[in-house]
């Protein structure tokens, strides 16, 4: 009981700091988005205004869809080069260490290069152009700043698909091998084996990857406030334009869409401890 | 033809400048058990994951029942493995685990497969537990599903990589029966790896000792008491002295004197095994105990022989060749400084030329 009790002491200072750390600019954001921009509370107006705006389902739906497609497409790709890079080549080393560096490039460096990768001005776009594929740069498919958000996706995929990657390929090179030749020597062939044996074995971590992922490609600014489209402005970059707008009069719109973020950062977090929690239990 | 004949294997790991495994050559006879056994990395589980398919020779042929098996996937070959984890699916029942192959590759109708499986519980003593969890039964009963899972497949070879090291000293040996059993039951030729000794003797019909990846010596296990290859094998099943010696007509010749044993003339290493130790009291050598350890059933000595009680000079021997180390029963206790006098018996020698 003492021992449960000093436990109980020495964490609860760390807990109180994390909660003051993280309630309490929630806190002030939940109750600011119910207030107009003289502080004068309003009950629920601001989240109808918001709710029914169509410029903020707009930005929802882009940043959703954005989100998602980027997770899919890195979560997928990261499975393939995580089955690539566990096979013995030449060149394994290298492959894994360009793996793992691009972990450390800032998402804002990664997006500047996109810029002057495959913007209508960028080097691939001239080389196009000297190449005599397009006559002219304005030719070149439209893929930074495009309301489809192209190049918002695949700076995300290029980010995320080593993150996810590694988390899978641990597990790949761990014990899904060993329950793969297990498999193999009991007469299981290839396809049933990559479906009854690794991939249930990967699944956990690959979600539990991806769902990280979402949340991260869900509440980033950097990347959409440069690669962004100006007809459909991703929620964080919206966020920020309307607090900082002159006039104050959105600042109320710009606190509702943050606890909106938020509830749907706050989901996904408890999505992935479900997932963590299940992951665990099946791992023991 | 025998069953499993392996033929000049040789595999090399990259970046490894020697072969892990060199020039190997190996048959097996149907329903036997072949022990492969050695220290850590001299090769056997390599072999054994050569013969499953789980790693490609560089060179040397492998066949199985008469037909070649090099080239083929792993799950093309006649074989099952059970490994040293027993590499269960935890989120399957104990039946289900056990039925694996055949209701992946649809191999059975519903009601066979219920029909093996129950025959598999009932032959590894599972009767009761084919609803459980396989995580809420015991290490031995989870090396038997994987057993079970592996003769499920019905294989013309099962191979064992070291399937009882992670049990405990009382599990290993009901399973050691256990696998006798089931091999002498169904027939099923096995070959099963393990650097322990005493599993090797307890389970092999005869046994493949590896060393460096090459074969050191194959035989029946008692070979390996009486005329051991060579002086790593010898050491290996537990002969500790050596001596120089000279064989002519039958007759080996050393420091501790002359000894009828049936060897090939020529100078060689006298091997003695430390039960070779008989006449206790009434011997003609005489030697001073320099330690005793008491081993249970019996006590081994380290002995200085008196030089003035050996046949030929003691000029002879290398320093510590004039040192032995015998046991004997404990019904009669040795101090150290005692003398000890005793002859040596040459059926327990063996002449390594």
């Amino acid at each position: 009981m003492r021992s449960r009790l000093s436990l109980i002491g020495s964490f609860l200072p760390l807990a109180l700091l994390m909660a003051l750390a993280y309630l309490w600019p929630v806190l002030v954001t939940v109750q600011a988005s119910f207030a107009d921009d003289a502080g004068v509370f309003v009950g629920a107006q601001n989240y109808e205004d918001t709710l029914t705006s169509y410029y903020f389902i707009d930005s929802l739906l882009f940043s959703l869809k954005v989100s998602l497609v980027s997770t899919l497409v890195s979560m997928i790709l990261a499975v393939v080069l995580a089955l690539a890079l566990r096979e013995t080549f030449v060149g394994k080393k290298l492959a894994l260490f360009i793996c793992q560096y691009n972990l450390s490039v800032p998402r804002m460096a990664a997006a500047m290069i996109m810029v002057f990768l495959i913007s209508q001005t960028g080097w691939l776009s001239s080389l196009a152009h000297e190449m005599g594929i397009y006559d002219s740069a304005a030719q070149f498919p439209f893929w930074v700043y495009d309301a489809g958000g192209v190049g918002l996706i695949t700076v995300f995929v290029w980010k995320f698909t080593p993150y996810i990657c590694m988390s899978v390929l641990g597990i790949l090179q761990g014990a899904s091998l060993e329950y793969e030749h297990q498999a193999a020597t009991l007469g299981i062939g290839r396809v049933k084996r990559f479906v009854h044996v690794v991939l249930p074995s990967i699944i956990p971590a690959t979600a539990v990857a991806s769902i990280l992922v979402f949340a991260a490609s869900f509440g980033d600014y950097e990347v959409p406030a440069i690669l962004g489209s100006a007809q459909s402005r991703p929620l964080s970059v919206m966020v920020y334009l309307k607090y900082l707008d002159p006039h104050l009069r959105d600042r109320p719109e710009a606190f509702v869409i943050m606890v909106i973020m938020t509830l749907v950062l706050m989901a996904i977090i408890v999505t992935y401890w479900l997932c963590a929690t299940r992951s665990e239990r099946n791992a023991s | 033809m025998s069953f499993l004949t392996i033929d000049g294997l040789t595999k090399t790991y990259r970046g490894n400048a020697e072969p892990t495994i060199c020039e190997l050559d190996l048959e097996v006879e149907q329903g036997e058990i072949v022990v492969l056994l050695g220290a850590s990395g001299c090769g056997k589980t390599t072999t054994l994951r050569l013969i499953a398919g789980l790693e490609q020779q560089d060179r040397g042929s492998i066949s199985i029942d008469g037909d070649c098996v090099d080239g083929l996937r792993a799950e093309k070959r006649p074989i099952a493995m059970v490994f040293q984890k027993a590499l269960l699916f935890k989120n399957m029942t104990v039946a289900e685990n056990i039925g694996f192959t055949p209701r992946l590759n649809r191999s059975m109708s519903r009601q066979e497969l219920a029909r093996r499986i129950d025959e598999m519980l009932a032959l590894m003593r599972l009767e009761g537990l084919g609803e459980r969890k396989v995580t809420q039964i015991s290490g031995g009963q989870e090396q038997r599903v994987s057993l079970a899972r592996a003769l499920m497949t019905n294989p013309k070879l099962l191979l064992l990589d070291e399937p009882l090291s992670a049990l405990d000293a009382e599990l290993r040996v009901s399973m050691r029966e256990h696998i006798r059993l089931v091999n002498r039951k169904l027939g099923t030729t096995m070959l099963f790896v393990t650097h322990d000794q005493e599993e090797a003797l307890a389970l092999g019909d005869r046994i493949a000792m590896m060393f460096d990846g090459r074969l050191a010596q194959y035989g029946a296990p008692e070979e390996f008491f009486t005329r051991p290859a060579s002086r790593q094998v010898a050491s290996f099943f537990g002969w500790k002295n050596f001596v120089k010696a000279e064989c002519r007509l039958k007759v080996a010749s050393c420091a501790f004197g002359r000894f009828a044993l049936d060897c090939p003339d020529g100078v060689g290493v006298l091997a003695i095994r430390p039960e070779a130790a008989c006449n206790i009291g009434t011997g003609v050598l005489q030697g001073v105990v320099l330690s005793a350890t008491f081993k249970g059933t019996s006590f081994s000595y380290r002995v200085r022989i008196d030089e003035r009680t050996l046949e030929q000079t003691s000029n002879d021997c290398e320093p510590g060749e004039l040192e032995l180390e015998l046991e004997l029963d404990s019904r009669e206790v040795f101090s150290p400084g005692e003398l000890l006098r005793f002859d040596l018996d040459a059926r327990r020698m063996w002449m390594l030329v």
